[in-house]
């Protein structure tokens, strides 16, 4: 997991992400523990609280839950409902700045959809 | 909300005809850390002072820990403040200075002391005026660290200290506020690398408070928009621009305020660049005369 | 009351090596000179007493550790009572300590004196005929306390003005002395005089008492003088 401080997103909504990515890519388990706020401020340098805004997003969207006394862990069907969430903002994220791209330097649909299916292998 | 740990109300401090604060009011609360950031004169100094019962303010009222702070003996022990100027006695060798900081501050752990002078390779057998520049730093760092006080201050802590040095500094500092949370509030010029290790940011400027807010929410509510003179100027109006530049017939403004995603998405479909504005460069453009 | 103890515990040290070196070098000179009596007798006769060359000693020593002292002890968070109570009992126990080796200063010279035709015992006996040794000692104790408070009291006056204090004290000094050389006889000498004398209860039955209580009531006021300086003295750095 790695923080941009240079970057425009800030640090809770990346630390947010970074916790999805590693649940996507299976990384973290389902019903495992998550390193605690005060570790996460530790190893990356930043505020708790930061750290803590990070969690509590996931907190809201029921992707974490609070054991009282013991920390956070991921929820069960966690994976689904990051899959789910990032379906409905995958058009806003990546489709309109690839349409707005190719249609800035010239790419018709359907050279768009060719490099798609063949996986981009010749586009020289 | 969280306890007040320290509050000023209506603080003036004159110096001659300078106003160093202006009716200064500011609330801290308990167990989080602050940073007050402000060009050199803003008042910084002046404000950590008056609160430490350092100097006298001209009127005003500064409360701590529920009671009136001036030079109260049972508030001020539980405030450990390092100021940037060297203030300790030069012949005293370091491992006495320790020992002696050791019996004013209730909750001073002398063990994380020695701790932290292994890290900095702090030699306490040195006598304070044979230390360099850096090592005085490293010094009030030790002492305002281990003193463990409920409120910790620190002016411009890194002065003099190289960058693997600072890191050192920050970590210790995240680490220990983890482990035995208090409130610190630090005084600093490099606002780039330490933002991200305040909670809040209090803005000084002229001797007034211009912002106190989260640092994200300084980041968040901050933004670049640039594109054709007329097309920003258009899309800029009604929100608050702190800074323009030109360059050719590109023109930059930034905009501090809260903004919608909403508004966002227009200035982008208008065909204007937004872009975040580095914490330093904000700082410098909130501060501007 | 701790805090003030640990105050005290900071000065301490200084204090006690100050004095440690400053009574090495005197017993160095001391003996010197009993060397150098040992070879030849001088014409004429001296007084060798520690108390006399302690007095500059005990005026200068809180003079220079005032500033240091006071910005420190505030660093660590004290108040300015704190740190001027501190002041006041490192005074009442740096002039115990000084009364004492000035005592043991005197006895010293009645030693030597035995020995040597050129040295005389002691000034003070010369000056308070029916004097004890108790008396004695409560006679340098308040001595030093008026001396002592007067270092200090030029510490926190220098602390507050600065070279602007130096300059108007050292001034005056030396105009005080011009003036005192220049009065030597008349009548503004003779009214001087007097006062001095009865201040320092010279010939006077008792005179050693009167004097140690003269000493203590400017000592008084002196620490009253202190503690209204610091009361709202801001920090300089």
């Amino acid at each position: 997991m790695k923080l941009d401080f240079s970057s425009e997103k800030s640090i809770y909504l990346q630390i947010a992400e970074n916790i999805e990515n590693d649940i996507l890519r299976g990384a973290i388990e389902e019903e495992s523990q998550l390193p605690s706020t005060n570790e996460m401020a530790v190893i990356f340098k930043i505020n708790p609280a930061t750290a803590g805004k990070g969690v509590g997003l996931l907190v809201d969207e029921e992707i974490v839950y609070k054991k009282r006394g013991i920390g956070m862990f991921v929820a069960q069907g966690a994976k689904k409902q990051i899959q789910k969430k990032r379906r409905r903002v995958f058009y806003d994220n990546y489709i309109s700045t690839l349409l707005f791209e190719a249609n800035s330097i010239g790419i018709t649909r359907d050279e768009l959809v060719k490099m798609i299916t063949d996986g981009g292998a010749d586009n020289e | 909300m969280s306890e007040i740990i320290l509050e000023t109300k209506n603080l003036t401090k004159s110096y001659g005809n300078v106003k160093a604060l202006d009716n200064f009011n500011v609330k801290f609360e308990k167990d989080k850390i602050y940073g007050l950031l402000g060009r050199n004169g803003a008042g910084k100094t002046t404000l950590l002072n008056i609160t430490t019962s350092r100097i006298f303010t001209d009127s005003g009222m500064v409360t701590a820990f529920g009671e009136n702070a001036v030079e109260n003996g049972q508030v001020l022990p539980k405030i450990c403040y390092m100021p940037e100027k060297d203030m300790f006695m030069h012949k005293m060798k370091v491992r006495e200075i320790i020992k002696h900081a050791g019996g004013f501050y209730a909750d001073f752990d002398m063990q994380y002391a020695e701790n932290l002078c292994e890290k900095f390779v702090l030699d306490k057998n040195k006598k304070y005026n044979a230390l360099s520049r850096g090592y005085e730093s490293i010094l009030r760092i030790v002492i305002g660290l281990a003193s463990r006080a409920p409120l910790t201050i620190f002016d411009e802590p890194v002065l003099g200290l190289d960058a693997a040095v600072r890191d050192i500094f920050y970590t210790e500092l995240i680490e220990d506020f983890t482990n035995n949370p208090r409130t610190f509030i630090i005084s600093t010029h490099l606002i780039e690398e330490s933002a991200d290790i305040f909670e809040e940011a209090i803005i000084i400027k002229n001797g007034q408070l211009i912002e106190q807010t989260a640092c994200e929410t300084l980041k968040e509510n901050a933004h670049y928009v640039s594109g054709k003179a007329e097309a920003v100027d258009a899309a800029a109006a009604g929100l608050n621009v702190i800074h323009t530049e030109s360059v050719a017939s590109v023109k930059i403004c930034a905009i501090y305020g809260k903004v919608s995603p909403e508004k966002l998405r227009e200035l982008k479909a208008a065909g204007l660049d937004i872009s975040p504005v580095p914490v330093q460069k904000l700082f410098i453009y909130l501060t501007e005369n | 009351m701790d805090r003030i103890i640990n105050c005290v515990k900071f000065q301490a040290n200084r204090y006690l090596k100050t004095t440690i070196v400053f009574t090495a070098i005197f017993l160095i000179s001391y003996f010197a000179i009993v060397a150098m009596l040992l070879l030849a007798e001088p014409e004429g006769s001296m007084y060798m007493g520690y108390y006399v060359m302690a007095l500059i000693f005990a005026f200068l020593t809180p003079g220079i550790l005032y500033k240091d002292t006071f910005n420190n002890l505030m660093l660590f968070s004290n108040t300015r009572k704190t740190i001027t109570a501190s002041m006041l009992l490192c005074t009442v126990a740096f002039s115990a300590l000084l009364a004492v080796l000035s005592e043991l200063g005197e006895l010293l010279n009645l030693g030597m004196c035995r020995i040597f035709n050129s040295l005389i015992s002691s000034s003070i006996d010369n000056i308070y005929r029916d004097i004890t040794t108790p008396q004695k000692l409560l006679w340098f104790f308040t001595l030093f306390l008026m001396v002592v408070l007067i270092g200090n009291v030029y510490g926190a006056f220098n602390y507050k003005f600065g070279k602007m204090f130096k300059a108007f004290f050292w001034g005056g000094f030396g105009v005080l002395m011009m003036l005192s050389s220049l009065l030597s006889n008349g009548q503004v000498y003779i009214a001087v005089s007097n006062a001095a004398k009865w201040f320092f209860g010279y010939q006077m039955v008792g005179g050693a008492n009167w004097c140690s209580l003269h000493f203590f009531i400017v000592a008084v006021v002196l620490g009253a003088i202190l503690w209204l300086l610091a009361r709202r003295q801001p920090q300089n750095a």
